[in-house]
């Protein structure tokens, strides 16, 4: 399958291109976006068609598709007694092909690329130790949710905040979180014990595609063209 | 294996350990108990050389572990030589996925990919989790946790483990799983295994040798059946219960106070998330009783608890308070959870307790003194909460609870991380509130304690309640 | 981040969870609710924890570090990577990262009202940033005439509009930095209660 072939820096390739791709180019060229997005989204991210039972999407195309038709050019038609714009619902027209060529491009690479990838991307980046220090933030977090649910359940049974109630959420606040830096402490001992350093760190795995390479510069030189026909 | 001479540490002024001499041969497995400050915690932290490297302490005697001195090797150098599991699993877990959870410690020494997957399959085979490799980590399970995190201590593949209370926050099926990787680590693997633990009853059954200690000192050193044996030792040093006392139920009340209903639940169930949590639950609590509601991890204890306390509002069904009893969370019913810091809001003691009562305009000086005085709280009451034992927490968070005189009081594992003479005075308190007329309702996946104080046990189950009773017919159903 | 210590990055570790906590629980009650100015409110909370994390990593690249761990549990919550929302968490710590470079050194009221600011400003624009990458230029035009129709249909002056807009700035603005100097003050209490308890 060729999107088994394509790793996580082929994945943001695809994104980026598209997005300089949509910015780039205005109006009817918008088209050349969409096509980029639906091809690489076929090939690679067919996950991110799903976009297409989103409602906020489509209710974003026909607000544009209407505010354009309303405001974005001279009024020549009506619509019972609303004056409207023929050139102005095409400019929205052309937006919304932008907006959705965006959209898909990005929900293909959500639907790719896993929260740990991003991590292990941003600490070659200089990020160093993001992804230990990520790693603890996600296996903290259900023994925080459940320890502020409780704080705030005695919160409500001191009598809440029914009166000193910026006393009482500063109280809150508080125990939240030094009942979460208290265990700061023991975290740290944990890791060193096996035999964790900041500098030792080594950076999240990356996925790694046959495809990558080719695909990226592939879509370089297809953006160069781009831009030089803008 | 492990060799700890004429061993004394002191934290500043405070002494931690006095002479302690102890040999562990490779592949024996010991288990360390004692009551809570004895100074076991110590003990594995010398062992595991994060005393003095990480913990500053002062160190005086002799200790070698697998050939090294632990006092002066960087943690980096000994993590191949002791491996180290903590109390609570959420603060040894730094990974995204279980296999990359075993093979943090093999990659940050610097081991080949190679090396790394090999260690990680002999981890995970060692202790039953191969085919969890891909799960994240807080999906599993609180033994499931702590199987992990001997797993990734183990892939480091040290011939010593030292654990510190890793059943601490454990229910009975979770401690169960974790000893019987314990127990297989140590006679199939041959790891020599350094337990510290005061749920000596569960962890007696695996270890080979039983330390006892008090005050910084060995009290006994024996085969854990002779050990074990000695009732009278473990009762003195709080281990146990004292078997002089009358068998049965020294601490339940008789019949109800007044056999009149003070909370039902009629048809409840509730939910988290679109999960159904608690299952057409029918329960009625009448003033004076003593209840306890038993069950593992998971059964929907918490959140019968907080619908009780008012604290949730049921998805379907209805929960009615007697007349007269206020409804409003802490009012009429009070709730203790399972981790006193969770409650402790204040800097004072004093604050701590009189917090409730000002929030509600009914602070009387004379009530507050009382439920100092009754908590025994008095000298303590110009500290503050953090710096308290874990006991004085679970008082302190009571007195600010009883201050708003709530006919019914619910303790939710109270049992946590505390050892038998602990949790005896706290339950001993509890006990006399319940004569003098406060119900109770006791949560707890302890059958034991649930049996010494409680009249009448409500078993869960997957959200539902599956018998309901008085002690003697739910003995004989085997719960 | 390369002379920090295990400590500075679980401290950091916490810091980006109790935001993370904060935006699933607190954001989503908000978000259920459609109450308005809750960019403003989980900015404001963000930029309390986050810049309360400061006071005990006072390291460049510490506010930026809480934010992304922050943006990322949005992601591993939700179980995918969800860019409007994340990007907004990442843009104000970034904000909030530069305000901080500028005045240097060990928390500081002036420095911390400036990160809150500069966050809660953000917050404010980041709908019609996020709108404009989507729609592009022609977006600035909508909002105009938007406004205009607007303006009319209320028989309100163009003035008045412009002022309504420029008080939702302002509070966008004062709200962060309140936020910030709020920060300062937890930070010290935090810092109190902590050696309470070794005490």
């Amino acid at each position: 399958m060729l999107r088994e072939r394509l790793g996580t820096a082929g994945s943001f390739g695809c994104l980026f291109a598209v997005l300089v791709t949509a910015c780039a180019l205005g109006g009817a060229r918008s088209c050349l976006a969409l096509g980029l997005a639906l091809v690489l989204a076929l090939l690679f991210h067919p996950g991110a068609f799903r976009i297409v039972r989103s409602r906020t999407l489509w209710t974003f195309v026909i607000v544009l598709l209407g505010s354009g038709a309303l405001w974005l050019g001279p009024p020549d038609w009506r619509l019972g007694s609303v004056p409207l714009s023929s050139s102005g619902l095409i400019a929205g027209l052309w937006m919304a092909v932008r907006a959705l060529a965006i959209m898909l491009a990005t929900r293909g690479l959500a639907a790719s690329t896993s929260p740990g990838e991003l991590a292990g991307l941003l600490e070659r980046v200089g990020m160093r130790g993001l992804g230990f220090t990520v790693g603890v933030a996600v296996n903290l977090l259900p023994a925080l949710e459940r320890s502020s649910g409780r704080t705030w359940d005695t919160l409500r049974m001191r009598g809440g905040l029914r009166h000193r109630r910026r006393m009482m959420l500063r109280l809150g606040t508080l125990t939240v979180m030094s009942n979460a830096l208290r265990r700061a402490d023991e975290i740290a001992i944990a890791a060193e014990a096996r035999g964790f350093g900041v500098v030792r760190s080594r950076p999240l795995p990356l996925r790694r595609g046959a495809l990558d390479g080719p695909l990226l510069a592939t879509l370089a030189v297809g953006l160069a063209l781009a831009v030089v026909w803008r | 294996m492990i060799e700890l001479e004429a061993l004394s540490v002191r934290y500043g002024t405070l002494p931690a350990l006095e002479g302690i001499a102890l040999r562990v041969a490779p592949g024996e497995f010991v288990l360390v108990s004692g009551r809570s400050g004895c100074g076991k915690t110590t003990l594995a932290r010398v062992v595991a050389g994060l005393v003095p490297a990480v913990i500053p302490a002062h160190v005086e005697g002799h200790v070698k572990v697998s050939g090294l001195d632990p006092t002066r090797t960087p943690p980096a150098s000994l993590a191949t030589h002791v491996g180290m599991v903590f109390q609570n699993p959420a603060t040894q877990l730094f990974c995204l996925t279980v296999e990359e959870e075993v093979a943090f410690g093999p990659r940050n020494l610097g081991f080949d990919e190679q090396q790394v997957r090999e260690r990680v399959d002999w981890a995970l085979g060692a202790t039953g989790l191969a085919d969890m490799r891909r799960r994240a980590p807080f999906e599993l399970s609180g033994g499931g946790q702590q199987r992990l995190a001997i797993a990734a201590a183990l892939a480091l593949r040290p011939p010593v483990l030292v654990l510190d209370e890793p059943l601490a926050s454990l229910d009975r099926e979770g401690a169960r799983q974790v000893l019987r990787t314990l127990a297989e680590l140590s006679g199939i693997h041959g790891v020599t295994v350094l337990m510290i633990e005061h749920r000596l009853a569960e962890a007696a059954r695996v270890a080979s040798r039983i330390v006892l200690m008090d005050r910084g000192r060995i009290v006994a050193d024996g085969p854990a059946a002779i050990v074990s044996a000695d009732h009278a030792r473990l009762a003195e040093l709080g281990l146990a219960p004292d078997e002089a006392q009358p068998s049965g139920r020294p601490h339940a009340t008789g019949s109800a106070a007044d056999g009149l209903a003070l909370v039902e639940l009629h048809h409840v169930s509730a939910a988290y998330n679109g999960r159904t949590v608690l299952a057409d639950i029918n329960l009625r609590l009448d003033s004076g009783e003593f209840v306890a509601l038993v069950g593992e991890n998971g059964s929907g204890k918490t959140t019968l608890a907080r619908v009780l306390a008012g604290l949730m509002r049921p998805r379907s069904g209805r929960r009615v308070v007697r007349s007269g009893v206020r409804t409003e969370p802490g009012r009429g019913i009070g709730l203790l959870a399972q981790n006193p810091l969770d409650q402790l809001l204040t800097e004072r003691v004093d604050d701590e307790v009189a917090l409730g009562p000002r929030n509600w305009a009914l602070f009387d000086e004379r009530a507050h003194e009382a439920t100092l005085a009754a908590a025994d709280l008095g000298g303590l009451r110009g500290r503050a909460p953090l710096s308290l034992s874990v006991g004085q927490q679970q008082r302190t968070v009571l007195a600010a609870t009883l201050a708003l005189r709530p006919g019914l009081l619910i303790l939710d594992e109270p049992t946590l991380g505390q050892d038998w003479a602990h949790l005896k005075r706290l339950m001993d308190f509890v006990a006399e509130l319940n004569e003098l007329g406060s119900t109770i309702l006791l949560i707890t996946h302890d059958h034991d304690l649930a049996a010494r104080y409680a009249r009448r046990q409500l078993l869960m189950r997957d959200g539902a309640i599956v018998a309901d009773g008085e002690l003697t017919e739910l003995d004989e159903v085997g719960a | 981040m390369k002379n920090w210590t295990t400590r500075n990055l679980v401290a950091l570790a916490v810091f980006g969870a109790l935001w993370g906590v904060a935006e699933m629980s607190l954001g989503a009650v908000l978000h259920a609710l459609k109450l308005p100015l809750t960019g403003l409110i989980m900015s404001g909370v963000g930029m309390l924890v986050a810049l309360t994390g400061y006071s005990f990593v006072p390291r460049r690249g510490a506010v930026l570090t809480i934010g992304v761990v922050a943006a990322l549990l949005k992601a591993f919550s939700v179980g995918s990577v969800v860019f409007s929302p994340m990007l907004a968490i990442v843009a104000e710590a970034i904000l909030a990262e530069l305000a901080l470079a500028l005045g240097g050194g060990p928390p500081r009221r002036a420095p911390m009202a400036l990160a809150g600011a500069l966050a809660g400003l953000w917050s404010f624009c980041h709908p019609f940033v996020g709108q404009g990458l989507l729609g592009g230029k022609s977006m600035g035009s909508i909002y105009s005439r938007l406004i205009e129709g607007g303006a009319k249909l209320l028989h309100l002056d163009p003035g008045a509009v412009s002022a309504i807009l420029a008080a939702l700035v302002l509070l966008h603005v004062v709200g962060g930095a309140v936020a910030g100097i709020l920060a300062l003050g937890l930070g010290n209490q935090l810092a109190r209660r902590l050696r309470a308890g070794v005490a």
